[in-house]
């Protein structure tokens, strides 16, 4: 029989508090095969740690079980501690005396019963264990960033500093993403061009950085440190290799079609870039809206390029790359305020979103800067912000708050008594939420210096009036109804995933929330990081959040990529499903439930049987649990080890020790 | 019958006598004329020994998972049969062009005990018709319902003509819907009084293991319930409810409601009744049909990414 230790922690008062641990070592000492048993305040710490080690030599320890925390806190930890010493990391075992007993428990007396059972368990899986070797896979040290705006050009740029390849996929024909519609940024009031557009040209000419814009994402196989990628690129009908930018053909291509990226109060060309200072710069067609696609004459584009580069019969292009990690930088969308119809927005043209407040604020926009309202172009002399439009609102299906928008909207009427000094700004909030640095002083100011009015309370409805927009509220701080007759009406409204954000997950095997963003491994130890190994999060793809926020964790993804990179090759956890071919009987019901695509075929003897990928399985079980025949196996939680710990948790009669 | 009959003999001598089967499965006399019993045919001549009427009750697709290892199968098929080979298919254990499959319209099984029973004496023949069986006994020639002569299995059917037929004798039937009525009634029990209804099942259980020999939707090479990990020897009521719940949910999702288990059950355990419930509960919880169809993606057989992922933290659900 193996030669077990059980080790005990207090956790402070965490377990110690609800659990008599000295009652459960004695009781784990008298259980069979274990051969020592302590416990100790924090087992996690270098003492505690090294408790461990000493017992694994001097007792000759052949597995160890640590009643503690929650293996995903510290199963490493503990791992690590016994390889130091010599054992085979897998055999450590942990017993979830913290989270599934003292911490939902009061009862003293009960909790250390269940918490011996717990231990009885982890002892009677020791027994049965194997030693596991870690996987070693190889690594290819090249990342593929999805996604071009300020988070994917961080992460980028910070990855190709350090010495590797970068593949860099834009879906827009240029770079910049969200952050190219802004006008300025707040605290700083810096504007957002001024940060952004030096940031794209020097990505774009970085060595180490492969643009691939106007592209996307089709397929991801394989595993981290070999992951293949499918990107396929979408037809420009123009030849970027010899295009020079010169722009003629925008200049005299004769169809005007509105612009989404001015938010459709501006004009754009069949053929062009979306704003001047697009990198790579380089039009395309809008096939959707150019004459000769639509009727087969014009070709205006045709004649006037001076280089011959307007190639109707382009096609889409695939090609394959083999990548080490991933970085999705996808970004956020802004929710289509349509369905607040009280709002009236889409139905008086002088109700628009935050964003196209952004264009009419942008010297670039279709307004060149100056604040004129839609309707008749007239310089706003009143102004309505109204924020949480579709954001902590769990009876429209958002309880979340979207967190840019307090700060953007502060910005907003800062900028507009800027532009409008004799112009009042009102805003209409749940609450302010300014944390961050300078925030909060920010907001102050437009209240003090620019005068916005501030008034607490949900708008009922927005109709028009004549030319004006009648906004009625309450002002909850006063108790009273408020009426402001406004010239325009800005929405904040709520930030949300992209519209096709859970089909990118789903081939890249992310988890999303009930929203759509993308879930991190761990909301606070490992927020860049995905249950997918080798796939990091940078910017509002996993949560709303601002450019200052979004940069840092770029950086905090590409540090996660440059230390993956730094490996010569990749160590990975051993429990993975393994098949037994024996037993198996080449159904292949294991294949569907695999969400890693890790089950393939293979021939032995006469028959087909099933066979795991170990770089592709991430250890689920869905397969061990959907075979019938017991073929499939999980390393480490085999139905043997499994079976004895129900039946020690069965045969336990209740007293403790 | 006896003009299907003449042609199934046809064309299994045909297929013998071509090689284009080494063995064609069908029916044979048993000891008692209304006992036939399954017939392997492996030369010309034994396929006149075939023969096809109202008491061949056993299901044949089962017999194919052996007799294929040898070379290509002929069989003749019911719906039920028809159901069982699709089973085998989609689970990979046969492949299609090993098969041959002779298809029959089947309007029920004469179950011999229950029409001797209904008829008073023996009955040597019978034809089904409509709503009524006619019995045919040595002194009379009489009509009874349905429910007093036929297996309980056939009474539920949905499916009377395979799908999967090279060739069909005879017309088809269209398939209708499964009667899951008699679920209802259990559903209805408290539950303490459910839990003796089915512990006074299960306690009869012999553990012939027999409702597995037969089904087709337990086709696997090495079956967990033989494992001592799993189930243990004996036969005490805990390992009779272990047994019967892992057998039912191993085929949840996959029976095919041919009803071959109960009709093989010696001790008479309702387990048509077990498996029509987790159909039902599948039906209505999944929406796929039932019984559900191999080959369609099976509703517990599959990983779906649109799953709202309700249980974790702070998910939708929790």
């Amino acid at each position: 029989m193996p030669r077990i230790g059980v080790v005990v922690c207090w956790c402070g008062h965490n377990i110690a508090g609800t659990v008599d641990v000295t009652q459960v070592t004695a009781a784990a000492a008298a259980m069979p095969g274990v051969v020592y048993a302590e416990d100790y305040k924090y087992v996690c710490s270098e003492p505690g740690q090294d408790l461990i080690r000493r017992a694994i030599a001097d007792k000759r320890l052949d597995a160890v079980v640590v009643a503690a925390c929650s293996p995903s806190m510290h199963e490493a930890t503990f791992r690590q501690a016994a390889a130091a010493a010599g054992l085979n990391p897998y055999r450590v075992e942990i017993a979830n005396v913290r989270e599934q007993c003292s911490w939902v428990h009061r009862d003293r007396e009960e909790a250390t019963v269940k918490a011996v059972a717990l231990v009885q368990a982890m002892v009677a899986k020791a027994r049965r264990e194997e030693p596991l070797e870690a996987l070693r896979l190889p690594v290819t040290r090249r990342a593929l960033v999805i996604g071009g705006g300020i988070a994917g050009m961080q992460a980028a740029m910070d990855i190709a500093d350090a010495g590797y390849q970068v593949l860099l996929v834009e879906r827009e024909p240029n770079l910049g993403g969200r952050m190219a519609q802004l006008s300025e940024t707040f605290p700083t009031l810096d504007c957002a061009s001024c940060i952004l557009t030096p940031r794209t040209a020097e990505v774009a000419r970085h060595p180490r950085i492969e643009l691939l814009t106007y592209s996307e994402v089709r397929e991801v196989a394989g595993y981290v440190g070999d992951f293949r990628v499918r990107i396929a690129r979408k037809p420009a009908y123009v030849d970027w290799d010899r295009c020079i930018g010169c722009m003629l053909c925008q200049e005299k291509c004769p169809r005007k079609v509105p612009s989404p990226f001015e938010r459709d109060m501006g004009f754009k060309k069949a053929i062009g870039v979306n704003f001047p200072q697009a990198v790579p710069n380089r039009p395309v067609i809008d096939r959707e809206h150019c004459t000769y696609f639509e009727k087969g004459k014009c070709q205006v584009c045709v004649r006037v390029c001076p280089v011959e580069a307007v190639d109707f019969e382009q096609r889409e292009t695939v090609r394959e790359e083999a990548v080490g990690a991933i970085v999705v930088a996808t970004g956020f969308d802004v929710l289509a305020p349509a369905e607040f119809g009280e709002y009236g927005y889409g139905r008086y043209p002088d109700v628009i979103d935050s964003l196209a407040f952004e264009r009419l604020n942008s010297s670039s926009g279709p307004t060149g800067g100056v604040i004129r309202r839609p309707s008749d172009g007239r310089v706003p002399r009143e102004v309505v912000f109204i924020q949480c439009v579709g954001s902590r609102d769990p009876d429209r299906g958002r309880g979340y708050c979207s967190k840019i928008c307090c700060m953007y909207t502060a910005k907003h009427a800062m900028l507009y008594r800027h532009k409008v000094p004799d112009g009042q700004a009102y805003v209409f909030y749940m609450d302010v939420r300014a944390g961050g640095k300078g925030y909060e002083e920010f907001v102050q100011r437009t209240v003090e210096q620019a005068g916005a009015l501030y008034l607490r309370g949900r708008v009922a409805r927005v109709y028009p009036e004549g030319d004006r927009m009648l906004v009625r509220g309450v002002d909850t701080l006063s108790g009273q109804t408020v009426e402001v007759a406004a010239d325009l009406v800005v929405l904040a409204t709520a930030a949300v995933p992209r519209g096709d954000a859970r089909e990118l997950a789903q081939l890249l095997k992310v988890g999303t929330d009930a929203h759509g963003f993308y879930n991190e491994a761990h909301p606070k130890l490992r927020p860049v990081e995905t249950m997918t190994r080798g796939i990091f999060l940078a910017g509002a793809v996993q949560a709303p959040r601002d450019i200052s926020e979004t940069v840092a964790q770029a950086s905090g993804a590409a540090s996660k990529v440059l230390a993956l990179f730094s490996q010569e090759e990749l160590v990975a956890d051993p429990l993975v499903a393994v098949v037994d071919e024996t037993r198996c009987a080449g159904c292949f019901l294991c294949r569907p439930v695999c969400p890693y695509q890790a089950i393939s075929t293979r021939v032995a003897g006469n028959r087909e049987v099933a066979t795991v990928n170990p770089g592709l399985c991430q250890g689920c079980g869905a397969c061990a649990v959907a075979c019938r025949s017991g073929a499939m196996a999980l390393k480490g939680f085999t139905d043997e080890q499994i079976l004895a710990e129900v039946e020690a948790l069965c045969l336990r009669t209740g007293s403790p020790g | 019958m006896s003009d299907i009959q003449a042609r199934l003999r046809e064309i299994a001598r045909r297929l013998l006598t071509e090689g284009h089967v080494r063995v064609f499965i069908g029916f044979g006399p048993g000891f008692e004329a209304n006992r036939p019993v399954p017939f392997f045919a492996a030369d010309p001549d034994a396929a006149d020994r075939l023969l096809l009427d109202e008491f061949c009750a056993a299901g044949l697709a089962r017999y194919v998972l052996e007799e294929v290892r040898e070379g290509p199968v002929g069989l003749v098929a019911r719906g039920c049969d028809g159901l069982g080979l699709e089973r085998l298919l989609a689970d990979h254990r046969v492949a299609r062009e090993q098969l041959y499959v002779v298809g029959v319209s089947c309007r029920g099984v004469v179950d011999p005990d229950r029409a001797c029973a209904a008829a008073g004496e023996e009955v040597r023949a019978a034809r089904v018709n409509g709503e009524t069986v006619t019995l045919i006994t040595p002194t009379a020639e009489r009509s009874f319902p349905r429910s007093a002569c036929l297996l309980d299995k056939c009474l539920r059917c949905q499916d009377p003509t395979p799908r999967i037929a090279d060739v069909l004798l005879g017309e088809a039937i269209p398939p209708g819907e499964r009667d899951l009525a008699h679920v209802d009634a259990v559903e209805r029990m408290p539950s303490d009084e459910r839990y003796r209804f089915w512990a006074r099942q299960f306690e009869r259980c012999l553990r012939c293991l027999a409702c597995r020999q037969v089904c087709p939707a337990c086709n696997c090479v090495s079956c967990s319930l033989d494992r001592p990990e799993w189930l243990e020897r004996g036969t005490g009521l805990a390992e009779q409810f272990m047994f019967h719940f892992t057998r039912a949910y191993h085929v949840a999702g996959r029976c095919v409601a041919c009803g071959e288990c109960e009709r093989a059950c010696p001790a008479g355990i309702p387990l048509g009744l077990l498996n029509d419930k987790f159909m039902k509960d599948l039906r209505d919880l999944f929406g796929v049909a039932a019984p559900h169809r191999p080959g369609d993606v099976e509703p517990l057989g599959k990983f779906c990414p649109d799953d709202p992922e309700g249980w974790h933290e702070g998910g939708e659900g929790t």
